[in-house]
């Protein structure tokens, strides 16, 4: 049986989204318009007004409205610290945690030769610019701990040697609370390597 | 058990026999699922989506597993990854490297096509790249040497196309797939590439003659687009002039 135009191409817009397929597409679709006709016009209007709005941040590259997201454009931060992330919900979490003052390089992804995906598709000119003009004074390598995420916090810390910048890497290991029989065997060979003298 | 190179073991996937396996690429799929390219020892290229794999850390590049894979379709269903020891430590350009084998792996191998041997051939690689002591470039130019010659457009460097010894004097080109070619103002000096052969490694030039000769070999079979892992290696030698000029 075949839908209308109008039901069809909702369908078909649907499957746009990341996991979701004809027959999901399908169900969204019948649930909007028989359902909540409401929230699916709140819906195309908000999709609108992000789809036209968010641009990515001059200076970092996370999603903003402005030139500058709300973090760079916050005077009190540190702008002289970066901390280098894969994702905006990498900043979110690090931003709930409450402990960080500097401002952030949001890389939307990392290095990954197969997919295509070279230094300057993550952003990396910019930040060797950024490097280079001497606004940057330490960067804390906050990529993901996968083979990815080290190739590209290894080429950041070249970059970043290259312009005389400090370089951390954020500590890598046992979870707090948690318990070391339930540690994976690669996170506890990690945590055990990087061990640290206990000061009183 | 691992069935490294065992005639009675290749090409089969069979959920009940394990392969030693290496994971060449993973990409996410659904949720928390993965479809993973792995290179096995008897299988070859192979691909799976791993159920719940983002939550599985093990699996990895660089890596020693046995994997244990199910059906037949191009895109098998990965029924359990155990791994077999530590993960091959590299570090730094040693890691760029192994992830230019990973690269130049997807961009050759077919799906499905058993290479025996080419595991094995692999690992050793892996674990010289990890092993200071090996010149890299030397690791990363006998592995293409070995991958040419398994696809079957290995190369001779001591005769020409017509089975002729080379001559020390004469200069020659490459027609890829076929192999040298006399040919005045050729690219490659004979001379040069009878050191190469004789595995003179220790003159800059030679080894600069080998990275040139491998990269026009490999050429035709890595398609239109170029290899981003060599991106790293120029810019990350850049980056590495530059901290050392200023």
């Amino acid at each position: 049986m075949k839908q209308s135009p109008l039901v069809q191409a909702l369908i078909d817009a649907f499957t746009c989204l990341p996991g979701v397929g004809a027959r999901s597409a399908q169900r969204m679709a019948y649930h909007l318009l028989e359902r909540n006709r409401e929230g699916g016009v709140a819906l195309a209007h908000s999709l609108e007004a992000a789809m036209s709005g968010v641009e990515h941040c001059q200076r970092c590259r996370n999603f903003a409205e402005a030139s500058l997201c709300p973090v760079c454009a916050d005077e009190r931060r540190d702008h002289a610290l970066v901390c280098v992330v894969e994702s905006p919900a990498d900043v979110l979490a690090i931003e709930l945690s409450g402990e960080y003052r500097g401002r952030y390089f949001v890389l939307m992804g990392h290095l990954s030769p197969i997919d295509g995906v070279g230094p300057d598709e993550i952003g990396l000119d910019r930040l060797a610019n950024q490097l280079h003009d001497g606004e940057v004074q330490e960067v804390i390598l906050a990529t993901g701990t996968t083979v990815e995420g080290e190739a590209t916090a290894h080429y950041i810390h070249e970059m970043a040697v290259a312009n005389g910048a400090a370089v951390s890497r954020i500590a890598q290991g046992v979870p707090m609370g948690g318990e070391l029989e339930f540690v994976d065997g690669v996170t506890l060979a990690h945590a055990l390597k990087g061990r640290q003298p206990v000061k009183n | 058990m691992t069935g490294r190179c065992g005639r009675w073991a290749m090409g089969m996937s069979d959920a009940r026999q394990g392969d030693r396996a290496w994971v060449l690429h993973r990409r996410p799929y659904r949720n928390t699922s993965l479809i993973v390219e792995f290179l096995t020892a008897s299988g070859g290229r192979l691909a799976a989506v791993a159920r719940s794999g983002r939550r599985q850390p093990h699996l990895q590049p660089f890596r020693p597993l046995t994997v244990f894979v199910s059906g037949r379709a191009e895109l098998r269903s990965l029924k359990n990854a155990e791994p077999e020891g530590a993960a091959i430590p590299l570090r730094g350009e040693a890691l760029y490297c192994g992830l230019y084998l990973n690269e130049l792996l997807v961009r050759m191998l077919h799906r499905d096509d058993p290479q025996p041997g080419l595991a094995g051939c692999y690992e050793e690689a892996l674990q010289r790249l990890a092993d200071d002591d090996w010149p890299r470039d030397l690791v990363l130019r006998q592995f293409e040497q070995s991958l040419l010659q398994m696809l079957g457009y290995g190369l001779s460097l001591e005769h020409d196309v017509h089975g002729q010894p080379l001559q020390p004097g004469q200069d020659y080109r490459l027609v890829p797939d076929e192999g040298l070619v006399a040919a005045a103002n050729g690219r490659y000096a004979g001379r040069d590439l009878l050191a190469l052969a004789a595995g003179d490694w220790q003159q800059a030039d030679i080894r600069r003659l080998a990275r040139d000769l491998m990269r026009e070999a490999l050429a035709p079979h890595l398609g239109d687009r170029p290899l981003i892992s060599r991106q790293l290696f120029r810019q990350g030698a850049a980056h590495k002039q530059a901290g050392d000029e200023s």
